[in-house]
């Protein structure tokens, strides 16, 4: 039996998208609209498992009589709704945002973020040298994995994630205001004094590598991390019964990392420490 | 009703006062030089704007607003960079942090205003483009209010005043 869940029927929504008729299941977001009509809009704060808190702003578009641009990730399609994703106005909007979030934060393990820079004729380093940044270590407190705060964009997935939208756990908020705002453990201590499970779900959904494998924090320090090289293998985790599905990243022949597929039914790319961690046996050689 | 006027506090006036009758009862500075009409996140107009009226829609015909009520007296002894700086850091104090536009948009556009601060004509010309754009990007982008008019004092400071001109 394949599990595909079922849905009550849903009216269809009409509007216009960039100049075309458009006709969407109700409660559609524009983006996934923009994305069925093959229209290419970037994102960060938003994920295929999580329901996006719009943070990011680097996903805006133009709504025809709104007075401030919208968020595709968040924003439902509305009848008659004209909606335009390429203006000069949005265009502004998204170079400014990733300007910003360059010039502030590491960038250079966010998948695309170069494209975009160049896509959006983005220019960081007009700030000047002295624009405030970060400025955060890698916070190495735990065999698993790093939390590098320096490419943080402050996105809130590892929080939703770890919280109420799948884990339960609520072991990392935000702390702080404004520019000074992190994602921190309570009273900000090690991991290791934490709440956190080491489910690594957070990982799973961190789009910048802001929260990485040890392993592949280290790789990377090494200059060894080649995810050209790596093979990605889609197995059973052999713990319990769920039968949770696992990825596992292998790099010349040694697990580098494990993730989980998104879309399966069960589990949504989420597992526990046992599935994203526990993998020392398989290499025992 | 504050800064340099004589006897600054709460007014009470009906809808449709003027600005000039405001600025009457509280006993104007000798040499006055803008009026911050709506707080931080308000916008300045002229001395030569005292006529527009006090409500809703006559600010907006005048491209002000009444915003939170405050009307901020500035005489020509104030150095006006300074207050900008001072509205700017405000702004990013008061940043929440949750969208990108207002968190770091408030940063770049107080870090600008240090670096014009003594500057005018093409010597601050760069960054007034810059602090425009990043303007811009926080009025349209950003979540809530806050960070969609983080930028209206200083733009109305640059475009009415001409304070970098």
């Amino acid at each position: 039996m394949t599990a595909i869940p079922l849905q009550p029927p849903r009216r269809l929504v009409e509007f216009t998208l960039d100049g075309q008729e458009t006709r969407v299941p109700e409660g559609t977001t524009i983006l996934d609209a923009c994305r069925a009509a093959g229209k290419d809009i970037p994102t960060l704060c938003q994920g295929d498992t999580l329901t996006p808190k719009n943070a990011c702003r680097v996903c805006v578009v133009e709504v025809e009589g709104a007075r401030v641009l919208a968020p595709a990730c968040s924003r439902r399609a509305e009848p008659d709704m004209v909606v335009r994703t390429d203006t000069e106005r949005a265009r502004h909007s998204r170079k400014i945002v990733l300007e910003l979030l360059a010039s502030s934060t590491d960038l250079s393990t966010t998948p695309r973020a170069a494209e975009w820079i160049k896509e959006y004729e983005a220019k960081p380093e007009r700030f000047g040298p002295d624009a405030a940044r970060l400025g955060e270590q890698p916070r190495i407190d735990n065999d698993l994995y790093v939390r590098d705060y320096d490419k943080c964009i402050l996105c809130y997935k590892c929080v939703d994630a770890c919280g109420e939208q799948w884990q339960n756990t609520f072991a990392i908020a935000v702390a702080g205001r404004g520019f000074d705002a992190r994602i921190s453990v309570e009273q900000d201590a090690p991991l290791t004094d934490s709440a956190c499970v080491y489910c690594g779900n957070c990982i799973e959904v961190c789009p910048t590598g802001a929260l990485s494998f040890k392993s592949e924090f280290d790789m990377r320090a090494a200059g060894t991390w080649d995810e050209e090289s790596q093979t990605e293998t889609t197995t059973v985790c052999a713990y319990c019964g769920v039968g949770c599905n696992l990825t596992l990243h292998v790099q010349d022949n040694e697990i580098v990392k494990v993730t989980s597929p998104h879309d399966n039914p069960v589990t949504h790319g989420n597992l526990c420490i046992k599935g994203r961690f526990g993998y020392q046996h398989v290499q025992q050689r | 009703m504050s800064g340099q006027v004589e006897r600054p506090g709460i007014y009470e006036l009906p809808f449709g006062a003027r600005l000039r009758d405001l600025l009457e009862l509280a006993g104007p500075p000798a040499g006055l030089r803008a009026v911050l009409l709506g707080g931080a996140a308000g916008g300045f107009v002229r001395p030569d704007e005292l006529d527009i009226p006090l409500t809703f829609e006559g600010t907006r015909a005048a491209g002000a607003t009444l915003g939170s009520g405050v009307v901020l007296v500035l005489d020509d002894t104030v150095e006006l960079p300074a207050v900008l700086i001072r509205i700017a850091e405000f702004f990013r104090d008061e940043s929440c942090g949750q969208c990108v536009p207002c968190r770091v948009g408030t940063v770049r556009q107080e870090e600008a205003l240090h670096r014009v601060k003594d500057r005018t004509g093409a010597a601050a010309a760069g960054d007034i483009a810059l602090l425009r754009e990043v303007g811009g990007a926080m009025r349209d982008a950003s979540i809530c209010g806050l960070g969609q008019t983080a930028w209206n004092a200083v733009e109305s400071a640059i475009d009415r005043l001409g304070v970098f001109e």
